[in-house]
């Protein structure tokens, strides 16, 4: 390997382990490794890179569904998500477990982003869970997971910063192709959840009757109505990902009125009398509350957003030099000397990105590693789609481990507990999240079935 | 006790924070307008997306400013967290100083740099009313003087050795 690469490792291992913001460490690697090159002008190089990774109306996708998110979470919509889950399932044994994962994967999916699920709906579900005899551990090791799979179903940030740096990958193809991989995933965490509460002896709620099961839906009906406006209208090709992400935030916007609405027909039908307060007046006080929190929210938004774009900025320019070197391509040629069976390559790729996942975040290590790792596996004839959403799948699991992970370190402060305490709790949950990869990345058609279905791909 | 360091400091965030306010509204707005003029007034106007593409950088590097000063960008402190305090306290030094010398030289001034190539040039942005390109990277270089005002008011907190947080400051306030 060229000199220049290994100066690139180097300045970048040795900014990560100082804890520079991985952003700056990726710049300033690339910076150092460009300059021993002898670019003229390196300086301008790497600031235009960096400019020019940004503008991008693809990526503009990201900033949308973040602020869709925070307007979300503020909404009020995890509640009822949470009661028509609750409907669903709370009258099985062990019922509220199902609950919290399957408001997980609504609200994940809708949201986009584990950490909003973790603190909207841990925050509500392990307090009620430990009120009914679960155990706090339980709860936040479950929690800590089950957000995770809103990372692998649609839509979902992570996979536009996939498709940012991957190359023949559409934002629609890989939606699609997160949805049965992170059913599987869910569904796997259930599997865990009824082992455990048979051996626990978790009780069960009561089976709320048919009426409540159908007020729940129509309560839950626009919040859930968002994603098929996301999704029906990025594969109708009415919008593209980026519309259909700026679509979600002026609905997420109206969601509070929504509700307030449909809470003004029932309390009509329910009293059978007129609506006795002045309903302008409260709709007043109302849009005054919900307006007077969006300069907060708008600021969130625009930091989130920064935080992301600067590293997809500075990853753009490393995208550069790796390419300029041919790095990607010299180390597929090493990768496949050790073996060309494509088995053994993935459970490399595997197990590197285990061990990434459990020190770097999810966005920067798709963005180093997807250029590295990609050409390797599209020489053995995988579709970038499928390992987009195997590296996620990965990576989930890299969130719910110390010593850097932000879903399991925010689950243990919404669960008020302690990370050694969850850990014992977290293991049959990792074993859920291993086997699901394993599915996810030897069974192709778990993630090209769908979108070759709906002839995205 | 207030330096004058950390009034200006405060008094940018302020400024920083209102822009990225507005600009973040701006955004969803612009990309709005484009759905609504392509399906409701029959033809889509030209300008929203090179518009937004040049809001999206401005907001993302102002922004990526805003989150150094509040120390929110993502960063691996475990191996950090393993050392003494005055250990510490050094790396924080020196990842300042690292910063700083990032900032002044590759967004300040090869972003400089950069603006003026493309100002010379009389490149245009496609659709956006003739607006040269140059403005648009504009943001690199200002983006790299709040960082390098930001990292030098981090790096006299830790060189004096205090706990405090620029974040916890501007609570006080």
């Amino acid at each position: 390997m060229e000199v220049e690469a290994v100066l690139l490792i180097v300045v970048f291992v040795t900014c990560l382990l100082m804890d520079v913001p991985i952003a700056f460490a990726i710049a300033v690697a690339t910076f150092t490794a460009i300059l021993a090159l002898g670019e003229v002008s390196t300086e301008q190089q790497v600031a235009w890179k960096m400019a020019e990774g940004i503008e991008s109306f693809p990526l503009l996708a990201i900033p949308f569904f973040i602020l869709a998110g925070n307007l979300m979470g503020e909404g009020g919509m995890a509640k009822r998500l949470m009661n028509l889950a609750s409907s669903l399932l709370g009258w099985l044994p062990g019922g509220l477990a199902y609950v919290n994962t399957l408001t997980c994967m609504l609200f994940g999916s809708i949201s986009g982003s584990a950490a909003a699920a973790i603190s909207s709906i841990g925050g509500f579900m392990i307090p009620e869970m430990k009120q009914r005899g679960y155990h706090k551990d339980f709860s936040t090791a479950l929690t800590t997971t089950a957000a995770t799979t809103g990372l692998l179903i649609p839509p979902s940030n992570i996979m536009i910063v996939y498709a940012a740096v991957a190359e023949s990958t559409s934002v629609a193809a890989i939606f699609m192709a997160g949805v049965l991989p992170g059913i599987v995933v869910g569904l796997l965490i259930m599997a865990v959840c009824l082992i455990l509460s048979i051996t626990a002896k978790y009780g069960a709620g009561d089976w709320p009757g048919i009426k409540q099961l159908l007020r729940d839906v129509v309560w839950a009906t626009p919040s859930l109505l968002l994603i098929l406006i996301v999704i029906g209208g990025i594969l109708g090709g009415i919008f593209s990902a980026t519309e259909a992400a700026a679509i979600a935030v002026i609905y997420a916007f109206f969601i509070p009125a929504m509700h307030w609405g449909l809470e003004c027909i029932s309390q009509a039908l329910h009293d059978k009398t007129l609506y006795e307060i002045s309903i302008i007046d409260d709709a007043v006080v109302r849009s005054r509350a919900w307006l007077i929190k969006m300069p907060d929210i708008l600021l969130k938004t625009g930091k989130t957003n920064a935080i992301v774009m600067l590293l997809i900025g500075a990853s753009q320019a490393m995208g550069w030099f790796l390419n300029f070197e041919q790095i990607p391509q010299q180390i597929s040629t090493r990768l496949l000397a050790i073996s060309d069976n494509p088995i053994v390559i993935l459970l490399i790729i595997n197990l590197v990105l285990l061990v990434v996942g459990t020190f770097l975040d999810m966005t920067p290590a798709v963005l180093i590693f997807t250029p590295i790792f990609l050409p390797v596996v599209v020489k053995l004839g995988m579709h970038p789609v499928h390992f987009g959403i195997v590296m996620i799948a990965n990576l989930c699991i890299g969130l719910c481990t110390p010593p850097v992970g932000t879903c399991l370190f925010l689950g243990c402060s919404v669960g008020n507990t302690t990370i050694a305490r969850v850990s014992r709790s977290m293991l049959p949950f990792y074993l859920a999240m291993l086997i699901a990869l394993l599915l996810i990345t030897f069974i192709p058609s778990l993630a090209m079935w769908l979108p070759a279905l709906l002839e995205q791909i | 006790m207030l330096t004058l360091l950390t009034i200006i400091t405060r008094i940018l965030t302020r400024i920083l924070e209102c822009v990225v306010i507005l600009a973040v509204a701006m955004l969803a707005i612009d990309v709005l307008w484009g759905v609504f003029s392509r399906y409701v007034l029959g033809n889509q106007s030209t300008w929203t997306e090179p518009l937004a593409t040049t809001l999206l950088v401005w907001v993302s590097l102002l922004g990526g400013a805003l989150a150094y000063g509040d120390r929110s960008h993502l960063g691996v402190d475990y191996f950090v967290n393993l050392l003494d305090p005055d250990a510490r306290r050094l790396n924080r030094v020196l990842v300042q100083l690292f910063v700083i010398g990032f900032s002044l030289l590759v967004m300040v001034w090869g972003g400089w740099c950069l603006v003026a190539e493309r100002l010379a040039s009389g490149q245009i942005v496609q659709g956006l009313f003739g607006l040269p390109r140059g403005y648009v990277y504009l943001a690199v270089p200002i983006s790299g003087v709040f960082i390098t005002i930001y990292a030098v008011a981090q790096l006299s907190q830790a060189l004096k050795g205090e706990k405090t947080t620029f974040d916890q400051d501007l609570q006080e306030v």
